[in-house]
């Protein structure tokens, strides 16, 4: 079933790759944000189905925008789609909130597999 | 957080290998070498376009990646291949591509660091294009490495501590 998704990256160059990578998983990027706190309004306006999340923003980082919009929408799915790949780094963005966690490079197989697992805890 | 120089030597071992990984898996680059030049850098040339992003916790640093305009290009347009780039903003993605490189190179040099436990923040990529010569002040240390790749060179800078200087390199007294 296609899903309604927010992406919230501070790289235009990201946001492009992953708009590109969910529609050809046939879900449809309903907004993007490039900071903490403009994803929190994404998240707000929209309620999707899914967002995905940086960790490095200006402003608000991608960890504190998760932990704000779980306290406020506690079944929301938040993935973590970051080049962070400290253990410590992935366990504190799952203790904030977030679904799951990929790394980048992201590829189409990857995100698939990560979408799968979040949609599925959740349910 | 104590800032202890004797870290250097392995974030640039880790950087190397990230950066190895990195241009092979984004746009199919092969690093051809490097050099280092350790703690004794006095001061350091920035060419074209630099990437600066600071590693925090015990790291402590703030690296500088300084590309030639060969490598820039390659990047970009091996990055932006399969994403649409709009007419007359090629000099925005440019500078995207590097700092997105970058990014990804730094947040991959963590898993690099798994036994420390504290979490190690990876400030967002600062992009200048400017280039410029800035010399060490005597309470900092100042490292390079120069990584030769097929398509040009990128020149690797680490400063530290990191809070002598603020995001763009400038020092703060």
């Amino acid at each position: 079933m296609p899903l309604k998704v927010i992406i919230a990256d501070d790289s235009i160059i990201t946001v492009k790759k992953l708009l590109v990578l969910m529609e050809g998983l046939g879900h449809q990027v309903v907004a993007t944000a490039s900071t903490g706190r403009e994803a929190i309004e994404a998240y707000r306006r929209h309620r999707p189905d899914l967002m995905t999340m940086d960790i490095s923003m200006p402003d608000m980082d991608g960890m504190e925008a998760t932990a704000h919009i779980v306290a406020e929408f506690p079944e929301a799915r938040i993935m973590m789609v970051t080049s962070h790949g400290q253990e410590r780094m992935v366990i504190d963005s799952l203790d904030a909130g977030a679904k799951g966690y990929v790394l980048k490079p992201v590829r189409i197989e990857k995100l698939s597999d990560m979408i799968a697992k979040v949609m599925e805890r959740s349910t | 957080m104590t800032f202890n120089k004797t870290i250097i030597p392995r974030v640039m071992a880790s950087i190397l290998g990230q950066t190895r990984e990195v241009l092979a898996a984004e746009a199919v680059i092969a690093v051809d070498g490097a050099e280092t030049f350790d703690c004794d850098v006095t001061r350091l040339h920035l060419h074209d376009m630099t990437v600066i992003a600071g590693l925090g916790g015990p790291i402590s640093l703030l690296i500088a990646f300084s590309f030639e305009g060969s490598l820039v290009e390659a990047l970009f347009n091996r990055v932006t291949a399969d994403i649409e780039v709009p007419p007359g903003e090629e000099d925005l993605y440019r500078r995207e591509t590097a700092g997105e490189i970058v990014n990804t190179i730094l947040g991959l040099c963590t898993t690099d660091f798994q036994n420390i436990e504290e979490s190690i923040a990876l400030s967002p990529p600062v992009i200048i294009e400017d280039a410029r010569c800035i010399h060490r002040p005597k309470n900092a240390v100042f490292a390079n490495m120069r990584i030769r790749t097929e398509r040009g060179i990128v020149s690797v800078s680490f400063v530290g501590p990191r809070d002598l200087f603020d995001d763009h390199l400038n020092y703060q007294s």
